[in-house]
């Protein structure tokens, strides 16, 4: 009995560097250099079909909103041809595509893997490769690829992040600060998969399942980021919100999240209309609750900033802003807020 | 030496008793043997117990010395298992008894080099106590040549000073310095019992 045999389209976005035999790194920097990466991981082919297609080549530091419009513009053309879609990315901020595709890309009948590298090209010294890969706690950067590789053609229909021996929901995964193997951890239910002797997928992943994809890839723009800590001054607060900005995402680690000489500029904010997220997620929302701000404690914080992100390019519109943050988008939201 | 058998039954018992006689032949090697298919009781590590370590966020496969697929009886975790194998040169007895019909994963190398890390062979359950000592002998023997194991080693900042100060002269990385001395005194120790 013959099967059909999938095909995975595989998009190069950075994060793609790989040691070969001889000790040099193999990275798809521009579209020519792909044929070369395919052949040094002909592995892949006993898995599935790789259908390349290049999106980015810099350095994970370089990703924009303009990168994330481009891949999505790229997923939806591949979408209805490929059996599910693997992407490199550069582990610094694959977080962030991550989440931001979540929200992007709606109503999936397929998976979209990240995975990634820390490797690139200039490193020659073995020394430097065996450093960084321990540093990352990696598992070899070609298992993580094999592995992004099977989850792709697997029953599950979400945006995942494979990396070391777990398969995480994007929006719901974090770095972590253990010393396992592991390079990023779960954030409430976002543990989706582990590995071991074959990848097992838990229940509560989304299943494929006959559907249009839905490309809601407007990206606000005017988001600024701010963080609270005991030297910040509430005058560059004030600045801030001189500079034009249409929303202010703050991060703070104080469990009253603002000091009390924030508040004119809070009300400078209100005033003017500009949504202010506080973003602290050891706070009890109900006890937080001004009109002044919009609490967030049930989401990472790159989920935050892209969700934010996504929301101003629906609305600026303060009542409407609160209203979509607050809603589950893409199984974003922690069941149970502190 | 731990080897992963993975296995996938069907209506033909002939599969069934070959995933007994080659968990018997590895386990009268002294092989430590873990397997898809626990709930035989054959196998040396549980599933619980396989879960438990997967949960302290140890990488199994990558512990292993060796994998044994028998893909009489094709299914998706074969072409995953095989392709981590070969990318992890992780040695490979890929089997398909004789009768079967299953075509061969490995079809997808068909007219490219076949990985020296991968032995592919159908069989017949007589002949199974060979092949798989045969595929033993091959991968103890490869250990000697392949580096695998990891550990972490604390010095202190003299001794890093003398050993960048070693692998500069030796031009080779401070890992390969400590790997070439070691393997001296390794052989000649083997060397003295030998005389013994």
């Amino acid at each position: 009995m013959s099967r059909k045999r999938n095909k995975i389209g595989i998009i190069f976005c950075g994060g793609s560097g790989l040691q070969t035999a001889g000790g040099r790194v193999v990275e798809v920097r521009k579209k020519e250099e792909m044929a070369e990466w395919l052949k040094e991981v002909p592995e892949l082919g006993i898995i599935a079909e790789p259908d390349p297609y290049f999106v980015f080549g810099g350095d994970a530091s370089e990703i924009t909103p303009r990168v994330w419009s481009q891949l999505v513009k790229k997923i939806s053309e591949v979408y209805s041809s490929v059996d599910g879609i693997v992407i490199t990315h550069g582990l610094d901020t694959i977080l962030y595509t991550g989440a931001m595709l979540s929200f992007m890309l709606q109503n999936l009948s397929k998976p979209i893997v990240l995975t990634g590298s820390p490797l690139f090209r200039e490193m020659q010294s073995s020394e430097e490769l065996e450093g960084l890969v321990a540093d990352y706690r990696n598992l070899g950067v070609r298992a993580n690829l094999i592995n992004a590789f099977q989850v792709a053609t697997m029953d599950i229909a979400e945006v995942v992040i494979a990396y070391g021996n777990r398969v995480l929901r994007a929006n719901q995964t974090v770095k972590s600060i253990h010393p396992t193997i592991n390079y990023f951890d779960d954030f409430a239910d976002g543990l989706l998969g582990k590995v071991d002797f074959g990848i097992k997928l838990f229940p509560h992943a989304a299943k494929r399942a006959k559907g249009k994809l839905r490309v809601e890839d407007k990206i606000g723009e005017g988001l600024a980021t701010f963080r609270i800590d005991p030297l910040t001054r509430p005058e560059s607060f004030g600045a801030l919100l001189s500079s034009g900005c249409k929303a202010v995402l703050v991060r703070s680690y104080s469990a009253n999240l603002f000091p009390d000489s924030f508040t004119s500029y809070l009300r400078l904010a209100y005033g003017k209309g500009v949504p202010v997220i506080a973003y602290n997620l050891n706070v009890a929302e109900k006890t937080k609750i001004r009109e002044e701000y919009i609490v967030v404690n049930s989401m990472t914080y790159e989920a935050t900033m892209a969700k934010s992100l996504w929301v101003l390019g629906k609305t600026t519109k303060p009542a409407k802003f609160r209203e979509l943050l607050a809603k589950d988008i893409a199984h974003e939201l922690r069941s149970q807020s502190v | 030496m731990k080897i992963f058998v993975h296995t996938t039954f069907n209506h033909r018992d002939v599969i069934r008793d070959a995933y007994g006689k080659i968990l018997d032949v590895l386990k009268n090697a002294g092989v430590m043997v873990i397997s898809n298919h626990d709930e035989e009781g054959k196998a040396d590590l549980t599933r619980a117990e396989v879960e438990r370590m997967s949960d302290k966020g140890e990488n199994l496969i990558d512990k292993m010395d060796g994998i044994v697929i028998d893909a009489s009886i094709p299914d998706s975790e074969v072409g995953y298992l095989l392709a981590y194998a070969i990318s992890q040169k992780k040695p490979v007895l890929y089997l398909h008894e004789r009768h079967s019909g299953a075509k061969s994963m490995l079809s997808y190398f068909e007219g490219k080099n076949v990985p020296e890390s991968v032995v592919l062979k159908s069989y017949e359950i007589p002949e199974l106590e060979g092949i798989i000592t045969e595929f033993l002998q091959r991968t103890e023997s490869g250990d000697q040549d392949v580096p695998t194991i990891k550990f972490t080693l604390r010095i202190t900042p003299k001794i890093e000073r003398f050993l960048t100060m070693k692998s500069k002269q030796s031009r080779t990385t401070k890992a390969d310095y400590l790997r070439e001395k070691v393997i001296k005194k390794f052989m000649e120790n083997t060397n003295n019992i030998d005389k013994e």
